[in-house]
């Protein structure tokens, strides 16, 4: 008997596999197409595949994230800003608050130290200061992998001042300091810089205090330049958490195996 | 209840027909914009009142931006974004649209319609309702607006009949009073879905028929069983307005297991706790119920502090879980309100959710929305499991 938790988010999707002691069996990940419910149905039966288990073996389904309602074999659904606080607590015990930057949003997620959230702030609307900011101007513009952002970010000494307001305003001044000759790192790093301020005065506006323990997470949680950034905008440790992308996923399973143990006596 | 509420529907949407019938019989149609404008003028004039309110789709504010900046509240733009997409059947029989003038967005669009040539006919509103000066002009402006009636109709306005008028507008917030109380059950009876429409309806419906089915209503609902999961989050919905079909963000929130318990709303509400006393002089008696002694409206300054002891008073009141804030785009004075709020709220340590609408209820714009209204539901579950 195992527990599923399936993240089913803009850019990829994700899924967990916990067995009856809520031990982490397996975590798979794949890009997200158009049909929702069919990329719940590919990680999943990826998941299953690494685990070796069976479709029979999922005792309880928790689906997540943006498609979460589309996926037609879930048991329940819940939405990700509470997997997020679930699964981070539960690796992160006393968890104040959480910075998670998806594909097409970012969440402040303030708690109380005992697993629940208090408030949270999403930015949801705009692609300035989610990982599609870094996915449309480095494909386009740079030139420069993903995964190698927050290390060219961390060799900058002179940041840029790029715009936090807009990914299309942004693009332009990018390409204005690309012909003016200013090095790629200073770009890198004006632009995680520029996510990470959004993203902090998003969370002030809605009275978050940043409390600590500060943990990141989401895709843009492997870019170290960024995780530098809050620490020093907050003046806090921030930690990146690991496997950053599982953690919904993870949040989920464990909803699964809850409801599951809740239904079951 | 559903009977009750489909016949209601039924009847409010025939409203434009019998619009139509009144006007070929000679009958005059005035337009209003809100709470401001007392109706029972235009009734006791022999015209027909509409109420100027209706929003909740993406088209209708933008059908206004050939002539207006985008920076002005969809409710605002969607007054004319209707008409000037020739999906508003009522404005082009109307005879008058009384406009209130609270704010810069409706006096925009006031004249925007005014320069399509429509009637329009302007109540200022001054701000300042704690001043006897504003409560002066205030009182200038609806005697003006009642010679405008008896203008436009043709009829004097009989003192009477505008009493008897406001007894019967009296008898339907009483009855909204009652069915509303019936909100503080642990398990109510009734969602904010159903009460908004009741709301909806009663300006669209014969004030005679709205008493009666009140009632009826009331009768089903005093001893009904719940609508809701036991121990479901309360919520507090406070913001500009819910317009007529702007109806999504209370259907998830209800969807996702809470139940909206009290509203301190602006508009697209009636103030149905607030009568007319039926003695003496009307037009001071409705200043008074609607203007000075009411709690003030948002746009209404300096009053932020007036309004959050109301606002603690419906948390204490409602035992309410968690405040929901509700504004539209570009609603600037709410935007700064909110931060006040917010804080205090905080302080108080009852989670608040701020909201902002522009009406844009897209399949994409749903998934976000969703995720922030069902993640408070969870997090007030959460909290209500562990206190």
């Amino acid at each position: 008997m195992i527990f599923a938790g399936v993240d089913i988010g803009s850019t990829t999707s994700k899924a967990v596999l916990l067995d009856e002691n809520g031990k982490n069996l397996i975590f798979a990940l794949i890009f997200t197409t158009f049909d929702r419910n069919q990329s719940g149905e590919d990680v999943l039966k990826k998941a299953l595949e690494q685990s070796g288990n069976k479709w029979e073996d999922v005792a309880f389904l928790v689906s997540t994230g943006y498609g979460r309602k589309a996926f037609e074999r879930a048991n329940m659904d819940l939405p990700e800003i509470i997997c997020h606080a679930t699964g981070t607590h539960h690796l992160y015990p006393g968890v104040r608050t959480i910075i998670d930057i998806g594909g097409q949003d970012s969440k402040v997620i303030e708690m109380d130290g005992k697993g629940m959230v208090t408030r949270f702030e999403m930015n949801d609307k705009c692609a300035a200061g989610t990982g599609r900011f870094f996915e449309v101007l480095t494909n386009r513009l740079l030139n420069v992998p993903m995964e190698e952002l927050g290390e060219l970010a961390l060799r900058s000494d002179n940041p840029c001042v790029i715009s936090s307001m807009c990914t299309i305003f942004a693009e332009s001044e990018i390409i204005s300091l690309l012909s003016q000759g200013i090095p790629k790192e200073d770009i890198v790093a004006g632009m995680c810089k520029s996510v990470t301020r959004r993203i902090v005065n998003m969370g002030k506006s809605g009275q978050i205090t940043y409390q600590e323990p500060i943990i990141f997470s989401g895709g843009v949680a492997n870019n170290e330049g960024v995780r530098a950034y809050f620490e020093q905008f907050l003046k806090k440790k921030v930690t990146a958490i690991l496997m950053p992308q599982s953690t919904a996923a993870f949040g989920a399973a464990l909803a699964a195996k809850e409801n599951y143990e809740k239904a079951h006596g | 209840m559903e009977a009750i509420m489909k016949e209601l529907a039924k009847q409010a949407k025939a409203r434009p027909v019998l619009l139509q019938k009144a006007k070929e019989e000679g009958k005059k149609v005035i337009e209003y914009t809100g709470n401001f404008i007392p109706e029972e003028y235009i009734r006791a004039a022999g015209a027909e009142p509409f109420l100027m309110c209706r929003g909740g789709d993406p088209e209708a504010p933008d059908a206004v931006l050939e002539y207006m900046l985008r920076f002005m509240n969809p409710l605002a733009r969607s007054m004319a974004g209707y008409w000037l997409m020739g999906m508003d059947v009522v404005t082009p029989i109307t005879d008058l649209i009384v406009m209130q003038q609270t704010d810069n967005h409706v006096g925009r669009i006031s004249e925007l319609l005014e320069f399509k040539g429509l009637p329009v006919f302007k109540v200022g509103v001054p701000p300042d309702w704690d001043k006897q000066l504003a409560v002066d002009y205030y009182k200038d402006q609806l005697k003006k607006f009642v010679a405008k009636m008896e203008e436009v109709t043709g009829n004097k306005i009989d003192e009477d009949e505008v009493r008897k008028n406001f007894a019967k507008t009296n008898a339907i917030n009483e009855r909204l009073r009652k069915i509303s109380e019936l909100r503080k059950k642990n398990n109510p009876p009734i969602g904010f879905s159903e009460f908004i429409k009741l709301n909806h309806y009663s300006f669209a419906v014969d004030n005679d028929v709205m008493i009666g089915k009140l009632d009826e209503l009331y009768d089903e609902l005093k001893d009904a069983p719940g609508k809701f999961m036991e121990d479901c989050p309360r919520i507090l919905l406070v913001g500009h307005a819910v317009a007529i079909g702007d109806y999504v963000v209370p259907k998830i929130l209800e969807d996702a297991g809470a139940a909206i318990v009290a509203d301190f709303l602006d508009e697209g509400i009636r103030t149905y706790n607030d009568d007319v006393a039926l003695e003496g002089n009307l037009i001071d008696n409705f200043v008074d119920a609607k203007y000075v002694n009411k709690v003030p409206i948002d746009i209404f300054q300096p009053a932020w502090e007036q309004r959050f002891e109301y606002i603690k008073k419906l948390i204490e009141e409602n035992r309410i879980d968690g405040v929901v804030w509700y504004q539209l785009a570009f609603d600037e004075i709410y935007d700064m309100e909110c931060s006040c709020v917010a804080k205090w709220l905080k302080e108080m340590d009852m989670p608040m959710l701020k909201l902002e609408s522009s009406y844009e209820y897209s399949r994409e714009s749903m998934g976000p929305l969703t995720t922030r209204l069902e993640s408070f539901v969870e997090a007030l579950k959460g909290g209500k499991k562990n206190a």
